[in-house]
């Protein structure tokens, strides 16, 4: 439990490093690394949760001065690492329409050709 | 006829194609760094396989085939515009930025706090000395509207340069996609060097303006720009102009006049170019230029604070006295005729001098130094006569610097932003083209679901974010 608002604000930076950690990563994506952000982010959001729970109990000010500015900071880096995750789910399913798409469902919703088994190689 | 012969022969040919696949590969290993070449890939085929007929079967070299995949160039060719639009923007955002001086020291803002300053000294001192430092601060308020006006004249003319430039290198891009275009048709077999240099022309181009690219059945370009206005067709180039000439008669005489793109035929198409470097100059030019300097249609925010403190001031020591019972003079003239020129043209009224500067409110009751106490208020004055579109004087003021900091921040932040989205676009490309999407479609369905299972962490993170400060 956090008691003290120094603790709040090493737990605030602690995120924010967190998340600028992941947004450098995210220059080399792979989907080995993408499986130790989300284990990452996770985290960062327990500890916020952390925080939140914190300042109900009164242990923390919210309108801390000092905790304010880093909160803002991991509001603004989070708002950038979203729009970069978005771009990259919308350009690898893109990449599938482009590859694999058959046209549109009912619903509008892509559909895809089955994948078949390569029968022969020769003759 | 089968047998061992034939054996031999199918053996022969399989060597021969595996030396045609590492001649391919030690091709693309040559050309790792160059620009817009895609990996080549040797096409094996097999041969029929049927011993009683004398076909042995095996694999024959059929060619080289190119990487490029138009979905990967296209995605790095549209982050390209994206990022190009504010790259174009930050430049002269940054100059307009630094005309005003947020801390009010110096420069417009600095210049009208100390006229103010010095009215209010006036106002508790009437004399011939704080008299001499009104019309000294008065000077130098003149002077910053000038000179700011003459700086927004310079960034216009700097951006004017960039614009004919961004249009200069589009007409040179697609004229070597002309050319690449004219070479694709005479050739027989594709030419991966042809196909680099054609994709290089069409990333640079993409950085300028948005052009959407299309491909016909024999390998040539068809390029249009904002989708619609056609660039190159084949062996074709239409080349652009760009023109900083009036068009009619504007609303507000001597305005400086918007930049207009015009296609080959002469018709505007500024308006189709939303993305690029040529879109972010275009913004500045025709929009937050005119916004502060005005234009055809409006006179401009600088014009507007200039008009409204010279008239107010006048209007005050017009209907002042002396403290010889003189009538007032006013301290500021302009050329009203030309409401886009006001800054540029306002100076101190020939007639001002420290003893025709009026201080007395004659009332009734008269008031000693009523005028001077109410210049002295000027800037803060709620009074509607004294506002300008329901702001007081400093406000407005105010106002326009944040406005001038925030856009340049916007465009740096945009431009920071798409920066990353272009690495990651490129990452992508290089790790997607080139490889059997067959056999790699299960690893980009794997990337996908990664980037979106991290994205609604993110979110998470967001939102907590959000509720801790709303708290």
């Amino acid at each position: 439990m956090l008691s003290r608002q120094e603790s709040a604000l090493e737990t605030c930076q602690h995120v924010h490093t967190i998340l600028s950690e992941v947004q450098q990563g995210v220059l080399v994506p792979g989907t080995d690394m993408l499986a130790q952000w989300e284990t990452e982010l996770g985290q960062a959001a327990a500890l916020l949760e952390e925080i939140q729970e914190s300042i109900k109990k009164g242990g923390v000010s919210p309108g801390d001065s000092v905790i304010r500015p880093v909160l803002q900071e991991i509001r603004r880096t989070a708002a950038k690492l979203q729009a970069r995750f978005e771009h990259g789910s919308n350009y690898c399913m893109g990449l599938l329409q482009a590859r694999f798409g058959t046209g549109y469902s009912e619903h509008g919703l892509p559909v895809l050709m089955p994948t078949e088994a390569r029968g022969a190689f020769e003759g | 006829m089968g047998g061992l012969f034939s054996s031999l022969n199918s053996s022969v040919e399989a060597l021969r194609s595996i030396e045609s696949a590492l001649a391919v590969s030690q091709n693309n290993v040559s050309n790792a760094n160059t620009p817009g070449y895609a990996r080549q890939v040797a096409q094996l085929d097999s041969q029929p396989f049927n011993l009683s007929a004398g076909l042995a079967g095996g694999v024959q070299f059929g060619g080289t085939q190119s990487t490029q995949n138009e979905y990967l160039n296209q995605a790095v060719r549209t982050q390209l515009a994206a990022q190009g639009y504010f790259t174009g923007e930050s430049n002269p955002l940054a100059s307009i930025q630094s005309l005003f001086d947020v801390s009010g020291q110096t420069g417009l803002t600095g210049a009208l706090n100390n006229l103010f300053q010095s009215f209010s000294a006036w106002s508790a001192t009437p004399n011939t000395t704080s008299a001499q430092a009104v019309l000294s601060q008065a000077q130098a308020v003149a002077q910053s509207f000038q000179s700011a006006a003459a700086s927004l004249s310079q960034v216009t003319n700097s951006v004017n340069q960039q614009i004919s430039s961004n249009v200069s290198q589009i007409n040179t891009l697609t004229a070597a996609i002309q050319q690449a275009n004219i070479a694709i048709q005479n050739n027989n077999a594709p030419d991966a060097g042809l196909d680099a240099n054609l994709h290089a022309s069409l990333e640079s181009l993409s950085q300028i303006a948005d052009v959407t690219v299309s491909f016909a059945p024999n390998g040539t370009a068809t390029v249009l720009l904002g989708g619609q206005t056609p660039l190159v067709i084949g062996d074709r180039q239409y080349a652009i102009q760009a023109n900083f000439s009036p068009t009619g008669t504007p609303a507000i005489p001597n305005a400086t006049p918007d930049a207009r793109i015009l296609d080959s035929t002469g018709q505007d198409i500024t308006s189709h170019i939303s993305q690029g470097s040529l879109a972010g100059l275009l913004n500045v030019r025709n929009t937050v230029l005119p916004s502060l300097q005005g234009d055809g249609q409006q006179p401009g925010a600088l014009n507007q604070l200039a008009q409204q403190v010279a008239d107010r001031v006048n209007s005050i020591l017009t209907s002042a006295q002396t403290a010889g019972g003189q009538p007032g003079t006013p301290l500021f003239t302009y050329n009203a005729g030309s409401p886009a020129s006001i800054a540029q043209t306002l100076v101190l009224d020939p007639n001002i001098t420290a003893s025709t500067l009026a201080p007395v409110n004659p009332g009734p009751p008269v008031v000693s130094n009523g005028a001077a106490l109410q210049l002295a208020g000027l800037g803060s004055s709620t009074d509607p006569a004294d506002e300008i579109s329901g702001q007081t004087i400093l406000q407005f003021l105010s106002n326009m610097a944040t406005q001038a900091g925030q856009s340049a921040s916007d465009a740096q932040d945009g431009n920071n932003l798409q920066t990353q989205l272009l690495a990651q676009s490129r990452s992508l490309q290089t790790q997607v083209s080139g490889v059997s999407l067959d056999a790699e479609a299960a690893q980009v369905l794997q990337l996908q679901q990664g980037y979106q299972a991290a994205g609604k962490m993110v979110s998470v993170i967001n939102t907590l974010a959000d509720t801790l400060l709303n708290m």
